[in-house]
């Protein structure tokens, strides 16, 4: 089973510090973890780092490990892409990066895989450029899929999702990790989404690991009001499934 | 149901994919027979006039071809006119990457500054002997065109590192450089002899007929040192047109990716200018047109842009040779000719379906 862990990462833009001494404790293959945090919290520099993309202090140690260039797929917040590719071939190219120089058959079939998993087989032959926010979003995620990764790292992969479509990626994210053994990772911006498929939270605050725990024991109003500036609670719907509720900004 | 209905669409993709492949691989097919026309076209034009079967019999069978008709096609024709073939080659490759690397449809080595650049090198030779390679010797005007055109790669390179550096900037810069090295042009040109402003206007307006088989042999070891080494990265620099964000998640190098691919531009693009002159368009135009028959994918867009370059050139010199009667035309000329109009629509068309 693959553990992720850091100790002490940190990471500067310019004389900027913007992640400061992040210790994650050991992340298991089969969890969800969820990043969550104010704008400007250091979620994407967090993933960044964990990509070994970007240069920084600290370490960030990963065991049980099968294949190292491909244990870690990213994908990053920016999908927008003007480049005249078809989904299939899009998805082919991040295929391409870690599977040798020659094409095979086999490639082909990770990619046919990848979108059948994610439901995306009528897009096959579709323009990049010409896709919604939303689509490029569940390219994104079959780029990260046809890699055969054993960590996810998802910056809010879900932004610019509609509600039905939301759920339906969170659902596949958790199958990914309970069904399939990945460690998932990923960022949101709805705490509810957090509160609902996540395993564990991971609360940024201004470039630092505020909190890290269960869901309910991280969403606590103390927390929400000192990192979201928000006045706000978890409680249970008359179908006893924890909902967040927002009062007022403070 | 439905997972045999996503089965048949994913299944639907990969055969789509499949005869797109097939597809690029006839269009490269007719592009290699058009260039091959085009360069038996090119030879059996001149101003010395004979058929196309007496061409094709001297190529062939050169022992049995007369003796003029040897040194015509052998040694005047046959040089200028693969000159024009690989240096269509490796202006278009040049133009495609310069493209890639900077996420640009408008960078070409033309539109840039870098041939403005290798100009005015070449002017400092002309108008002065200004060397800017010591022992450079009877190559001062090439070694100079391709300094000053290495360092204007450069320059561009490391505006676009800068952070916040945006295409227009990008584009602006090049316009700038365009226009700063034509001031110096015309600044050498007030200063210089008449016999050597002469020579500055025939060198920038670019010319086949300077191509002898030492520089022709110099230009295609160039492209065929540099060509490997991009097909070799092909999915990498496909994947450059992703964006860099989502580039460097797939773990490319991008930074170094850009640095090495601009090296080998550089050269590819200034050693065919420093040789023949400033030379238009092609490296805008010869790409433009192959990702419209063959899409992004380098496997196929590289050696595309690579024939349409060569395709280009060689209808150019053939144009060249016959749009004026008893007169050759400066190649350079027809191939801004043709690339201008071409450049105009890049710019005003509307939608974005090639880039």
């Amino acid at each position: 089973m693959v553990v992720l862990s850091t100790h002490g990462l940190g990471a500067r833009f310019g004389s900027r510090q913007v992640l400061r001494d992040v210790t994650l404790p050991p992340c298991y293959g089969g969890e969800v973890v969820a990043v969550i945090g104010p704008n400007a919290a250091g979620k994407s520099t967090l993933f960044r780092r964990l990509a070994a993309i970007l240069p920084g202090a600290g370490e960030c140690r990963l065991e049980g490990v099968r294949d190292a260039d491909r244990a870690i797929a990213y994908m990053p917040q920016d999908q927008t892409a003007s480049a005249v590719l078809t989904v299939f071939e899009s998805v082919l190219l991040a295929r391409k990066q870690v599977s040798g120089w020659r094409l095979n058959r086999s490639d082909l079939v990770a990619v046919e895989r990848a979108l059948a998993a994610l439901d995306m087989g009528d897009l096959a032959n579709e323009i990049l450029s010409e896709l919604s926010g939303g689509q490029r979003q569940l390219v994104g995620l079959a780029q990260c899929l046809v890699r055969e990764p054993q960590v996810l790292l998802l910056d809010e992969p879900t932004s610019a999702l509609d509600m039905h479509r939301q759920l339906e990626a969170m659902r596949q994210v958790r199958s990914l990790a309970h069904d399939d053994g990945m460690l998932v990772l990923i960022a949101l911006h709805h705490l509810d989404l957090a509160l609902k498929f996540a395993d564990k939270v991971a609360l940024l605050s201004d470039g630092t690991l505020h909190d890290f725990g269960t869901a309910a024991g991280v969403l606590t109003p103390e927390n929400l009001a000192a990192t979201f500036r928000i006045r706000a609670r978890v409680e249970s719907c008359s179908q006893g499934k924890p909902h967040l509720i927002v009062d007022d900004a403070i | 149901m439905t997972d045999l209905h996503t089965e048949a669409l994913t299944l639907a993709g990969r055969h789509a994919y499949q005869a797109l492949s097939v597809r690029r691989w006839i269009v490269l097919l007719v592009l290699v027979l058009g260039v091959c026309l085009a360069l038996v076209g090119d030879l059996s034009t001149g101003p010395a006039s004979y058929g196309l079967g007496e061409i094709v019999r001297t190529l062939v069978l050169p022992a049995e071809a007369d003796a003029q008709m040897r040194v015509i096609v052998w040694s005047i024709r046959m040089p200028s006119a693969l000159m024009g073939v690989v240096v269509g080659v490796a202006l278009a490759i040049g133009g495609a990457q310069m493209q890639t690397i900077l996420n640009n449809p408008l960078a070409s080595p033309f539109t840039l500054g870098i041939s403005a650049g290798a100009s005015f090198g070449a002017a400092l030779a002309l108008a002065f002997g200004v060397a800017l390679v010591p022992m450079a010797g009877d190559y001062i005007v090439a070694a100079n065109a391709f300094v000053v055109a290495m360092a204007t790669a450069f320059l561009i390179h490391l505006a676009s590192l800068r952070r916040g550096a945006s295409i227009q900037m990008i584009v602006l810069l090049g316009i700038a450089l365009v226009f700063s090295f034509n001031t110096a042009l015309a600044i050498l040109q007030y200063f210089a002899a008449e016999q050597a402003v002469a020579a500055i206007v025939f060198w920038t307006m670019g010319s086949l007929t300077k191509a002898t088989w030492p520089k022709l042999a110099i230009t295609a070891l160039v492209v065929g040192l540099t060509l490997p080494v991009f097909l070799h990265r092909r999915w990498q620099l496909t994947a450059l047109r992703l964006g860099e964000a989502r580039a460097a998640s797939f773990g490319i190098p991008v930074r170094r990716l850009r640095l090495e691919t601009l090296i080998l531009v550089s050269l590819l693009t200034a050693i065919p200018v420093a040789f023949v002159g400033t030379i238009g368009f092609i490296g805008l135009v010869g790409p433009h047109i192959a990702r419209m028959m063959v899409g992004e994918d380098q496997r196929f867009l590289l050696p595309a842009s690579a024939l349409t370059g060569a395709l280009i050139m060689s209808l150019s010199s053939i144009l060249a040779k016959i749009a004026v009667p008893g007169a050759v035309l400066p190649i350079g000329i027809v191939t801004s000719a043709i690339g201008l109009p071409v450049f105009l629509y890049l710019i005003l068309r509307n939608g974005r379906e090639i880039w």
